[in-house]
């Protein structure tokens, strides 16, 4: 046995995770369970439920812990048992005793462990309320899960699993499903698991070997000395083959550590584990996987009603655990992957007589493993193709300010890719219609149509909708898009589409305007040189597309080109109204001459004033969408986050066109970039005091106003330099703006390495302005 | 810092992939990926929690 558990070991030392038990039972009977069939069976003398007293207590111990040392952010995960035990009005109690005190005083991650049988609207609603992400068990396909994963009675939990995962995926609470478990079973076939697991579409999956121990070793089947290694190197060689197409936390781990990085979990790896559970009834326990060692083993005497966990941190099986190598056997530290391995799970060390300071009873599958894994690796980087990163100074084009045609162009092929995988998910989402079935047969043979109206920039904005709200109303938009592309195939198609308050939009080409602003089903019909739009009552609008002009129910797409520059004007996509300011309604030529004429000086005025700006305009700005003027005369203009290659403005005089010209694409510019690179930590509450708001800014947004500011001092530096009377003052007033933000940003601490080097970048240039 | 930053090899490759990929072919866990990124951004790529996993039932 190992020393008492009241053993103090030390200083205390801060702990940032706490599983906290709120329920004691489980609805399913699973014989692989640690919880109940393992040899700690304290659950039988532990409390059903956490009351509302205990879950106050425990956050309060929390919370002052998390106050003393400062903890920027603790992770509280919500377990069992099983937690939807508690019904969603209990469940929405104990979560909000939680984390009003954590909340107070530091940031709180929730996360929830579950088999996810009793998951539901009701449930999901409570966990979206709380911001609380869910993890869900499964093992595998039906055969692997219902191995072990079965009810009281005997009948299996697979078919209930996989609904809830069906709802979890779902838009509404899409954004709480955080990952699968699965417990390995040698006798499953590895490939099976793999593929069933890769069905759920899980952001994450994690494996877990069967806890086992020295006095009670894992099934071991005849004929493999390492079973575990080769079952798990089928998934690692078949995850590779796939292009890795989900995280698996085991993998990722082996990889980092293969580099000297941290592993992200405390199976493998020399990572600190600074974690307690609370029980039911407030106990502090170690970790749940010591429960297979012995009965009482992850006891510790100390409770949330009596002690502190600054009480609990000093106890010596919790500090040991945050020694890392230094803590381990000597055999262990003898061995050459024991930074990769460290002992493994910390439980599979138990031998009676010998504690913990043993290796795993899974040592040598691990040592296998490793060394598998970290050869297929090498061996399948070696055979990869080099993969599409990029110019190699993406990074450096952009935060240049600039960025030349080739970053541009790349970075427009990403946001093509971004928007074809988005599309795709709409029709994953809500099923085949014919304007898709079209479209994707158009494709077969006519693949440079489909693209061409695929980068029409607010196809994005449409199916970023879709998938938003979850309304299929709006799906018959992809027939718009098939019929555009079969007019520039020149192939005859009819499919169905949506008259959308008076419009249909054919993406490229042009738009069709009911008599009446209706919103209704139609069905429209291209053929080579004639559109045949047949709508309510039988009432039919025919377009010779021979006939270059417009008329009152069709509208062609118009284009402003000059000098290398070339612009279409949206002025009918329903989908384009996502900029924040009112669309303007169809422009007559009047109106357009205006554009035509304003383009034509700002985009002469960028060339001559403003060159270094004018090779990425003119690669990535491709449509302008006009907007309803403001009424009291003041400049309107945006760039949406989902219409990367679009850029709303009311009209406006050619110098203060060239300005917001530049402005606006720079806002396009990081946002394509930020689509791709994370620059700063998106949980980061931190708020930025900035010059051009009165209301501080979040980090993304304080990160696209410096952007986009520090462009437009740029700009008046360069007009005081040509003697404009106005600039001297509005430079100072940009400048300012851009380097009061820039500090106040590497202030907030949420900043990435990428983004800080970005930033610094940015920096580094606006400096050499003052020079 | 708890973000797993978003490096090429963890976005970039599958982007390159989708755009060589027929659409009706385009694989939904590789669509399932730019949608969580793109339209569930807020909560993307949060790693998940080490305790979350270390405990199995």
């Amino acid at each position: 046995m190992p020393g008492p558990a009241g053993d103090e070991a030390g200083g205390a030392h801060p702990l940032s995770q706490f599983v906290m038990k709120v329920h004691g039972r489980c609805d399913l009977k699973c014989d692989h369970c640690y919880v109940y069939e393992h040899a700690d069976q304290s659950w039988m003398i532990k409390a059903r439920a956490m009351s509302k007293d205990v879950a106050r207590a425990a956050a309060r111990r929390v919370a002052e812990h998390a106050a003393r040392w400062r903890l920027p952010l603790v992770r509280v995960v919500v377990h069992g048992g099983e937690p939807l035990l508690l019904r969603p009005a209990g469940l929405d109690e104990l979560i909000t005793e939680i984390r009003t005190p954590i909340e107070a005083v530091t940031r709180l991650s929730l996360t929830m462990q579950t088999n996810g049988v009793r998951f539901s609207p009701a449930f999901g609603d409570v966990l979206k309320r709380h911001r609380v992400r869910v993890g869900v068990s499964l093992d595998g396909d039906r055969e692997a899960n219902d191995r072990h994963r079965r009810f009281a009675n005997g009948s299996g939990s697979f078919d209930q699993v996989r609904a809830a995962l069906a709802l979890l995926r779902t838009p509404a609470y899409r954004d709480l499903y955080a990952g699968l478990l699965c417990t390995i079973d040698v006798r499953n076939s590895p490939e099976r698991v793999y593929e069933a697991l890769l069905a759920e579409q899980p952001p994450a999956v994690d494996f877990l070997l069967p806890h086992a121990t020295w006095d009670n070793p894992p099934l071991r089947p005849d004929g493999d000395a390492t079973p575990y290694a080769s079952w798990l190197s089928v998934i690692h060689r078949r995850w590779l083959a796939d292009g890795r197409p989900m995280r698996i936390r085991l993998f990722d781990g082996l990889h980092s550590t293969a580099r000297g990085g941290p592993s992200g979990s405390e199976q493998l790896g020399a990572d600190t584990v600074d974690m307690v559970v609370i029980e039911t009834g407030g106990e502090y326990e170690q970790a749940d996987s010591v429960k297979t060692a012995y009965d009482g083993a992850p006891a510790t005497g100390l409770s949330v009603l009596t002690h502190s966990v600054d009480e609990v941190s000093r106890l010596r099986p919790i500090a040991v655990r945050q020694r890392g190598v230094a803590g381990l056997s000597a055999v262990c530290r003898s061995c050459p992957v024991v930074q990769q391995c460290a002992g493994g799970l910390y439980a599979h060390r138990f031998r009676s007589g010998h504690g913990f300071d043993s290796p795993s009873v899974y040592c040598a599958d691990l040592r296998v493993l490793i060394d598998r894994t970290n050869e297929e690796t090498r061996m399948h980087e070696a055979d990869a193709k080099p993969e599409e990163t990029g110019p190699a100074d993406v990074i450096d084009q952009i935060a240049s300010g600039f960025g030349d045609e080739a970053t541009i162009g790349w970075l427009t092929e990403q946001e093509r890719s971004v928007t074809r995988a988005l599309v795709a998910a709409t029709v994953e989402q809500h099923g085949e219609t014919t304007g898709w079935l079209t479209l994707t047969a158009l494709e077969q043979g006519h693949a440079g149509a489909v693209r061409h109206v695929l980068a029409h920039p607010y196809v994005r904005a449409w199916a970023v909708g879709m998938l938003r709200t979850g309304d299929h109303e709006g799906m018959p938009y992809l027939g718009g898009l098939a019929a555009a592309a079969a007019v520039h195939a020149s192939v005859p198609v009819e499919t169905d589409v949506r008259i959308e308050r008076g419009v249909v939009t054919l993406p490229t080409v042009g738009t069709l305007y009911w008599p009446e602003p209706i919103t209704a089903a139609a069905r429209i019909a291209a053929e080579p040189g004639e559109l045949r739009l047949t709508g309510p009552d039988g009432v039919v609008l025919t377009v010779d597309l021979s006939q270059p002009g417009a008329a009152a129910h069709w509208q062609p797409a118009r284009h402003i080109a000059r000098d290398g520059w070339s612009v279409r004007i949206e002025d009918g996509d329903p989908a384009r109204d996502c900029h924040g300011w009112t669309p303007a309604q169809r422009l007559d030529d009047h109106a357009v001459g205006h554009w035509r004429d304003s383009l034509a000086a700002a985009w002469r005025l960028i060339d001559t004033e403003l060159p270094e700006y004018a090779p990425a305009l003119r690669a990535g700005l491709k449509v302008i969408m006009p907007l309803e003027p403001d009424p009291a005369g003041r400049q309107r203009a945006s760039t949406a986050m989902d219409a990367f290659g679009s850029l709303s403005a009311a009209p406006v005089g050619p110098a203060e066109l060239a300005v917001l010209l530049v402005h606006e694409f720079q806002h396009a510019k990081l946002g394509a970039l930020l689509d791709l690179y994370d620059l700063h930590d998106p949980d980061s509450d931190a708020r930025i005091t900035v010059g051009w708001k009165t209301e501080s800014r979040p980090v993304e947004a304080a990160l696209q106003g410096v952007y986009a500011h520090a462009a437009v001092a740029d700009v008046w530096r360069r007009r005081a330099a040509r003697d404009d009377p106005r600039a001297p003052e509005l430079y100072a007033m940009y400048h300012r703006w851009t380097v009061d933000a820039i500090a106040a940003l590497r202030e907030t601490g949420a900043l990435t390495p990428l983004g800080d080097d970005f930033v610094g970048r940015m920096a580094a240039t606006v400096a050499s302005w003052d020079s | 810092m708890n973000t797993e930053v978003a490096t090429p090899d963890n976005l970039v490759g599958p982007l390159a992939v989708i755009n060589e990929t027929p659409l009706r072919e385009i694989r939904a866990e590789h669509a399932s990926r730019v949608v969580r990124r793109i339209v569930d951004k807020e909560s993307l790529l949060k790693r998940l929690d080490v305790a979350a996993f270390q405990s199995a039932h």
